[in-house]
């Protein structure tokens, strides 16, 4: 179901952690919150789920005015960072919870509630571990249950913050899929807060990218990643390296070479570039266009060659083809340089 | 060689990252030998040149009975109500802020601090029928000072640190998550409580209640002063220690002890059990 907030503002304080916010959410996507730890994603989450008021501003759910309703009146599912499990109830019970409660109505049957939990606990491949406790579970299994736990009400609307800032690589990269699968299943319209761009970008059908309260961009994972609108969108979603430049004749020139710029070019004169580490060629040496720089460190890294160059005084990171990469490299080597792209802003 | 051999294999499974155990578990048998067992065992025997027949009649004696009906009762209820009074103080304290919480927070243990027979002097001059509150209780019929109601009151003051205390640290830990869980899945906050809230705090409910009934069960000093120490009435189980004693009837003395330690160990054995089927979710 959509979700239109308009001017969403919450304040702690005098701080305001959320700030003016206007986003709208289509139904059946999958939204990412996307920012930095004090950027206001958490809260504006919660204030979509209920659980913070918003001080200004409106939140519309399916077209209707939910700014001040109750949770549970706005059918919403939400699954806690820390999955918020009841720990003196077995894992069926867990995911019952929301079936058994008094509001419901009208009321259901224990074989409906028997049958619907266990499809569920299915769904998420749990059922065999339906008669455990939270405490003998894995990081992982917890998350599925409290899932499973948000899908039982059949809410409008998921809302999962940080889903798996606490599981470890392999665990996370599984249940990425399998959320993204879930959410193919069932259509919910979900959104998810994160910190982890990675995630937001490979899991989100658009990202929201949040600063400081304020919403940065919106799009599409490749929109943001390959157009950022902002110095902090672009090097929050992985910007690589730094540099200063002047932005001259259409180009940014960096140490004496010209680079081509992707995004709107800035006004003339001194800017900011950011050079993906990806976006660094070797170049054959005295080439038109390349830099001079001096290798300081080489990584192998799974199929990646990670070198640290010395620019100018300034290091840069750059990531290379470990297997395209014929020429034998050594610390303390000086290589030409060739920057293929930059995204450049003023200031 | 093999020997030897054997003899390190042995050493190396029984190897453990945290030492101490030999040297701690002596001195907690020793200690608790010292202070706890020894005495007990030295109540077990006295009544011994009574025989197992003296024993039981001294222990059924009607006046013993009435003793012991009270003292296990009195301690029962003032326990019930702190259990539910002290998760309503904890409760409060722990919840919400408001000015003069600490000093409240304080006065809870003062009833630790205080001497019991200061506690009992106060009581009783307070719910005496020309007392404070007892002046206005008497018209209505009711009398607290020099009745088992008495004995009630100055045990229920003893007691409250004991629950509050024990529920307080788990509220305090208790995530407001689970709640907010609770609340998005549709729990009015009465169900909240009842089915999320209640049964994480139970145990430790029932830690207190335990503490607060045993220490209740033994108490003295607060509570001859307002009972009227009436036999057959008012007269609690230790007092009827010290007047068996006073009358040189040391083996009396002793079978009365007996009764009382059997029967403490008998409730606080239930109550652990009850506590461990509470908590069955909580092992690993």
């Amino acid at each position: 179901m959509s979700i239109n907030i308009k001017n969403l503002t919450k304040r702690f304080g005098g701080f305001a952690a959320v700030d003016g916010i206007d986003l709208d959410i289509q139904s059946g996507e999958l939204m990412a919150l996307l920012g930095p730890s004090g950027s206001g994603k958490t809260t504006l989450l919660r204030m979509i789920g209920g659980l913070d008021y918003a001080d200004e501003g409106t939140l519309l759910i399916e077209g209707q005015d939910a700014t001040l309703s109750e949770p549970h009146a706005r059918r919403v599912g939400f699954v806690f960072q820390h999955y918020a499990l009841f720990r003196h109830m077995s894992v069926f019970e867990n995911v019952a919870f929301g079936l058994r409660v008094s509001r419901r109505k009208p009321k259901m049957s224990e074989e409906d509630i028997r049958s619907r939990v266990t499809n569920l606990l299915e769904l998420v491949q749990l059922a065999p571990l339906s008669g455990r406790y939270p405490n003998q579970l894995s990081g992982g299994q917890r998350q599925r249950v409290a899932l499973a736990r948000a899908l039982a009400t059949e809410p409008r609307v998921l809302l999962l913050d940080e889903p798996f800032g606490a599981l470890d690589a392999k665990v996370r990269k599984e249940l990425r899929r399998w959320l993204r699968d879930i959410h193919k299943g069932m259509g919910v319209t979900t959104v998810f807060v994160t910190h982890d761009q990675e995630e937001a970008l490979e899991l989100a059908d658009r990202v929201a990218i949040l600063n400081k309260g304020r919403i940065e961009q919106v799009g599409t994972p490749a929109e943001v990643y390959d157009h950022p609108a902002s110095a902090f969108v672009c090097d929050f979603l992985g910007g690589g390296t730094r540099l200063d430049c002047v932005v001259a004749d259409g180009a940014a020139v960096i140490a004496g070479a010209r680079v081509p710029v992707v995004n709107e070019l800035p006004p003339p004169g001194p800017a900011t570039a950011y050079i993906r580490a990806h976006d660094i060629d070797l170049a054959e040496p005295g080439e038109a266009g390349t830099l001079s720089a001096t290798i300081r460190l080489i990584q192998p890294v799974g199929p990646q060659l990670r070198l640290d160059l010395m620019l100018d005084g300034r290091v840069v990171e750059a990531v290379l083809d470990r297997h395209a990469t014929s020429t034998p490299l050594a610390p303390g080597q000086t290589v030409s340089l060739r920057l293929r792209r930059a995204n450049v802003y003023a200031g | 060689m093999t020997a030897s051999s054997g003899f390190s294999l042995f050493r190396r499974r029984n190897r453990s990252i945290i030492p101490g155990f030999g040297l701690t578990l002596g001195i907690t048998l020793t200690h608790l030998t010292l202070i706890v067992l020894i005495p007990l065992a030295a109540l077990m025997l006295r009544p011994w040149d009574i025989g197992l027949s003296g024993f039981i009649n001294q222990v059924t004696e009607p006046r013993v009975l009435a003793a012991l009906r009270l003292s296990f009762g009195a301690a029962f209820a003032a326990a019930a109500i702190n259990a539910v009074f002290g998760l309503a103080v904890a409760w409060v304290l722990v919840r919400y802020d408001f000015p003069g919480r600490r000093v409240v927070d304080a006065i809870v243990d003062l009833p630790f601090a205080l001497p019991t027979a200061v506690a009992g002097i106060a009581l009783t001059s307070l719910y005496a029928p020309n007392g404070w509150v007892g002046q206005y209780l008497d018209p209505l019929g009711i009398k607290v000072a020099y009745t088992p109601l008495g004995v009630v009151v100055a045990l229920t003051f003893i007691g409250l640190p004991f629950v509050v205390r024990t529920v307080q640290p788990v509220l305090e830990e208790l995530d407001t998550e689970l709640e907010e869980a609770a609340a998005c899945l549709g729990a009015s906050r009465f169900e909240t409580f009842v089915r999320v809230i209640f049964p994480v705090i139970f145990p430790a409910l029932l830690t207190g209640f335990a503490l607060a009934l045993a220490r209740a069960v033994g108490e003295y000093g607060s509570v001859i002063f307002i009972a009227g120490n009436m036999p057959m009435v008012s007269e609690i189980a230790p007092l009827l220690i010290v007047i068996k004693l006073e009358q040189f009837n040391y083996a009396g003395a002793a079978s009365v002890g007996i009764a009382m330690l059997i029967l403490s160990f008998a409730m606080l054995l239930v109550i652990n059990l009850l506590q461990r089927w509470s908590r069955r979710w909580a092992g690993v």
